[in-house]
């Protein structure tokens, strides 16, 4: 098992009523209510949160792009890799994503992430993703090209880390006639491509394709749909002629560690509720914009969304139950962990430990268990063979 | 309710037409609300040779594809009239529809008979913008889409939890709409080149049109030579759907008018 640690920068001062009082924490939640006052010190402390996590021994710890909302406070992913890029010195900086759909020049998004690679010699791994559906409305992008965007600006970046320049780019949204990366990307051919999504088959069908690592996003969704995508991608690798390596699956879920499992709910729950009543406070509208997703997995899922959206969550027990999140002791979260990953065959872990409106100290104290009384336990889990170059199969 | 439906080939897309009635050709060019065939239709077909195809992405007709515009949308019709085969059309479109319908008529307006614009997109008038349709909810749709949003005609139309079987013809209603509309129902250059549209228009509006308000109608009255109004009360964006009666009255009075 190798280990990640995962940040979402919520935004952890909205008011008590948010809930009653607004319908959406995203693109139209107004920005009144963010305070910069506050937002130094918050930015701060989790930036300091995932450096902690460089010395604890994580493998790599994770970034992500969100636009106009409370959810996620980084709408540049890049600019919170770079602030990281020399405040830690051996955590692979995991970014996840650039939401590539959203823009125009693809090759900006290419040169920024050879920029932290070279910066970091090769510590960078690229993360691409569709993105949310409200991203669409915040950056006026057309939904029913997100896929044909995702993909021709993929094609885009990869060809422009490893081809030589300069060349032409003659495609359907993008067309430019002089590509010519400086800098180029340290790692050879290119940095790790993750794809973090949360279950549209199509997406899952091409990563399998392209062999690229799919990550199960840490979305609020009880556990048994998220092991469903899981075991779909490893199909789809199947139908593509080959087995899923462990690592090629990673595993997006919220942690908390405390002394007892008592402790660590009470610790826990009211920054979980936080979260899931404020923060992933979405109209179904914003979040599936037609074309966003094929029409057959809009049909697919809007009857299930309806019927496990975390807004219908009421109670700790249904969370438990539902295994949203993993929440306990040392021991319940390795043994909860170690369950899930036999279960689902996941050899990625990508923790995300601050949720809500938690204070550092808690978020600290349990990245701080998890690394030293949990991890070591985990280690021996999924993990692959290494790769025998040149072996005869 | 008595139209024959036929599969057309356009080229290489499989195009689903509703047509009934003979007369001169009506060519009724839908909106992404209501897309079936209606009593409006009927009563139009007692008169008219009455044209109803279904635009691309929508049920029944092959999938967008590479129509990215109006542009495209306009040519693929020509496309339809050719293959038809049939003299000049009188046009009728609501919404999306009526935007269609303009951005014909300022391109070929000698091709056609008259025009009839119903509550239509495609003027961008910043004092009164239209409305964001694509992130409302049905609860929140129906009072910009009816003057009685609690009407069964409104629920019937969209209503809180569609039938299953209806899922797929709405997210492709929804995905045509977002593929010309998205987030500005509107062509910013439109209003340049109305002087071009000789063809004879009316524009029939809803007076409570809460997606594309009566603005827009005085924008395309303003741009049009010749135009004639007529303001329907107690009506919203959908007039065919919420007054279908005096619609049908207004289009065939000045059809009538004309000697078409």
């Amino acid at each position: 098992m190798r280990f990640f640690c995962f940040h979402l920068m919520p935004w952890a001062h909205l008011p008590e009523d948010f809930a009653e009082r607004y319908d959406s924490a995203w693109v139209t939640c107004p920005n009144t209510l963010y305070d910069p006052q506050l937002g130094h010190p918050l930015y701060n402390r989790y930036l300091d949160e995932l450096e902690l996590a460089d010395q604890l021994g994580f493998e790599g710890i994770c970034v992500n792009e969100h636009h106009q909302n409370a959810y996620g406070n980084m709408p540049s992913p890049n600019i919170m890799a770079a602030c990281l890029a020399r405040r830690t010195t051996q955590a692979k900086l995991a970014i996840l994503g650039n939401v590539l759909p959203l823009y125009d020049h693809p090759q900006r998004v290419a040169e920024e992430l050879a920029m932290l690679d070279v910066i970091t010699q090769g510590r960078i791994i690229s993360g691409m993703v569709v993105g949310t559906g409200m991203e669409y409305f915040s950056y006026n992008i057309n939904p029913t090209y997100a896929r044909e965007r995702f993909h021709e600006a993929h094609d885009l970046i990869v060809k422009a880390w490893t081809h030589d320049g300069p060349f032409a780019w003659e495609g359907k949204h993008y067309r430019f006639r002089y590509i010519n990366l400086w800098p180029k990307p340290y790692q050879q051919p290119h940095p790790p491509i993750w794809v973090p999504g949360s279950g549209s088959p199509e997406t899952m069908e091409w990563v399998a394709q392209q062999r690229y690592t799919y990550m199960v996003l840490p979305t609020l969704a009880p556990f048994e749909l998220r092991r469903q995508s899981a075991q779909y991608f490893r199909e789809c690798c199947e139908r593509e002629g080959y087995t899923a390596r462990y690592e090629q699956i990673g595993w997006g879920i919220g942690v908390y560690v405390a002394e007892t499992d008592e402790q660590a709910r009470r610790e826990y729950e009211p920054h979980f509720w936080y979260y899931a009543r404020n923060l992933l406070k979405t109209p179904a509208p914003l979040s599936l914009p037609p074309g966003h997703t094929s029409l057959a997995t809009m049909l697919a899922t809007a009857e299930r969304r309806l019927r496990s959206r975390p807004g219908n969550l009421s109670t700790w027990d249904e969370v438990e139950r539902g295994g949203y999140v993993v929440v306990g002791s040392p021991e319940t979260v390795r043994q909860r962990l170690e369950d899930y990953a036999q279960r689902v065959g996941f050899g990625l872990l990508v923790a995300n430990f601050s949720v809500g409106n938690v204070p550092t100290e808690l978020t600290q104290k349990s990245m701080t268990l998890f690394a030293q009384e949990v991890m070591p336990k985990l280690k021996h889990v999924n993990s692959d063979a290494p790769v025998v170059v040149g072996a005869v199969a | 309710m008595n139209y024959r439906e036929e599969i057309l080939t356009v080229r290489d897309r499989h195009i689903r037409l509703l047509r009934a009635g003979t007369g001169q050709p009506l060519l009724y060019l839908h909106d992404t609300f209501s897309y079936t065939w209606t009593r409006v239709h009927d009563a139009l077909a007692a008169h008219y040779e009455v044209l109803f195809p279904m635009h691309p992405g929508c049920a029944g007709s092959t999938d967008l594809d590479d129509i990215e515009g109006m542009d495209d949308l306009v040519f693929h019709y020509l496309d339809v009239w050719a293959t038809l085969g049939l003299e000049r059309p009188i046009l009728l479109g609501p919404s999306l529809g009526g935007w269609l319908a303009v951005e014909w008529a300022v391109r070929y307006p000698e091709m056609l008979r008259a025009l009839i614009l119903v509550d239509a997109f495609g003027m961008r008038v910043p004092e009164a913008p239209a409305t964001d349709l694509l992130r409302l909810d049905a609860a929140q749709m129906r009072p910009v889409l009816f003057a009685d949003p609690n009407a069964a005609v409104a629920h019937d139309l969209i209503p809180d939890m569609p039938a299953p079987e209806s899922l797929e013809a709405r997210f492709r209603a929804r995905q045509t709409l977002a593929r010309f509309a998205w987030q500005f129902p509107d062509n910013p250059k439109l209003s340049r080149y109305l002087y071009r549209v000789k063809t004879p228009t009316l524009i029939i509006w809803g007076a409570h049109d809460g997606v594309v308000s009566t603005a827009h109608a005085q924008a395309y009255l303003r741009g049009i030579v010749g135009a004639e109004l007529v303001v329907l009360p107690l009506c919203g964006h959908l007039p065919l759907v919420e007054q279908p009666e005096a619609c049908v009255h207004a289009v065939l009075h000045y059809l009538a008018r004309l000697g078409a």
